[in-house]
């Protein structure tokens, strides 16, 4: 039988994520999703719900917000824009996140007892 | 997020349910793109989006305090419930009711009688005397005291030696209508001091004697009144 694991993502991962994606432009939530699917070549197995509780959170926090527009398929879509405050979150969260990626690499590095 | 803002933000959680419909249809459009029947996009769009109630609940949280709307939800539950059992919410109420009563009569006494502090400067410094005589019978009981005539308080208030003052009250009613004929005719309850009552206080009486003439101060068997009040109509 195979099974395949399929890990949670940490806390504030797809956040931080999402917030990657809409420094490079602003996007809707659909378009936020497909990207981070493709970009990681679908490693990451994310539910498509899930992204708008994340999408509420850093809408409350202000690091994001949203319009009414038209998506590129002539949709009615919120387009959601990173914000200044959400800029420096995302410069924290990703320096943090560097120091904890590069504790782990260490602990598991091979030759280390 | 201050309250302004975050009534608007409110706003945008309204609008989610329409932005997750769009994500759903747009899906649904992609799916059928790539071949499959609309029927079986839309399973395939909903099982990729995941649990709906679940993400409505979990971004219904984002805005709202979980505990404040829970609290909501038992009460209306609490009082649909109550409303289908009348029997029930009777007797409850009316147990309620009794319990609420004795314990305000029971703190009512305990405050006038333990609690609350005569209405006196150090108040807690005063003591009551009683004189008795064992073997004046019927002239004393043990539980009222012996009836003490003027010069026997006199007697008392000249060789006072441990008290700072002693002082005698006796409890009636005065009639406070005449001069003052637009006051309320009823008797009003009075302290009256007699001669060498060196209390020296100026009483404050409790409502509604107080009201008309805000303080009285005790000099010898005469009770003057100070008030404003009084000072108008004297005038």
């Amino acid at each position: 039988m195979t099974t395949t694991t399929q890990r949670d993502l940490f806390p504030g991962a797809l956040e931080m994520m999402i917030l990657r994606t809409l420094k490079r432009q602003p996007m809707h939530g659909y378009a936020l999703v497909q990207h981070i699917k493709r970009t990681s070549q679908d490693l990451l197995q994310i539910e498509e719900g899930s992204l708008y509780p994340a999408l509420q959170r850093l809408l409350k926090e202000e690091f994001v917000k949203a319009e009414w527009g038209v998506s590129s398929t002539n949709r009615r879509v919120r387009i959601y824009k990173l914000t200044a405050a959400g800029a420096k979150h995302l410069e924290r969260e990703v320096l943090s996140f560097e120091r904890m990626l590069e504790g782990i690499t260490r602990v598991l590095a091979p030759g280390e007892s | 997020m201050n309250w302004p803002r975050q009534l608007f933000s409110r706003r945008l959680y309204r609008d989610l349910p329409e932005e997750i419909q769009a994500h759903l249809d747009e899906k649904v459009e992609e799916l059928i793109t790539e071949g499959m029947s609309r029927e079986e996009a839309m399973q395939s769009a909903r099982r990729e989006f995941g649990n709906l109630g679940l993400i409505e609940e979990n971004r219904r949280e984002v805005w709202i305090w979980p505990s404040v709307e829970n609290f909501l939800l038992d009460f209306r539950h609490g009082l649909r419930a109550l409303r289908h059992n009348p029997v029930f919410t009777t007797v409850a109420l009316l147990t309620i009711a009794i319990g609420i009563a004795a314990n305000a009569v029971v703190f009512t006494v305990v405050n006038s009688v333990l609690l609350r502090p005569l209405n006196y400067p150090k108040a807690d410094e005063l003591l009551t005397l009683h004189q008795i005589a064992p073997g004046a019978e019927g002239l004393a009981d043990f539980e009222n005291g012996l009836l003490l005539s003027p010069s026997m308080c006199f007697t008392y208030a000249e060789h006072n030696r441990t008290f700072q003052s002693l002082g005698v009250w006796i409890a009636g009613t005065a009639n406070v209508t005449g001069l003052w004929a637009d006051l309320d005719p009823d008797r009003e309850e009075f302290l009256r001091y007699p001669a060498r009552s060196r209390l020296g206080y100026c009483l404050r009486l409790p409502i509604p004697f107080a009201k008309f003439f805000g303080e009285i101060r005790v000099e010898g068997y005469r009770i003057s009144m100070q008030s404003r009040l009084f000072k108008s109509r004297m005038n």
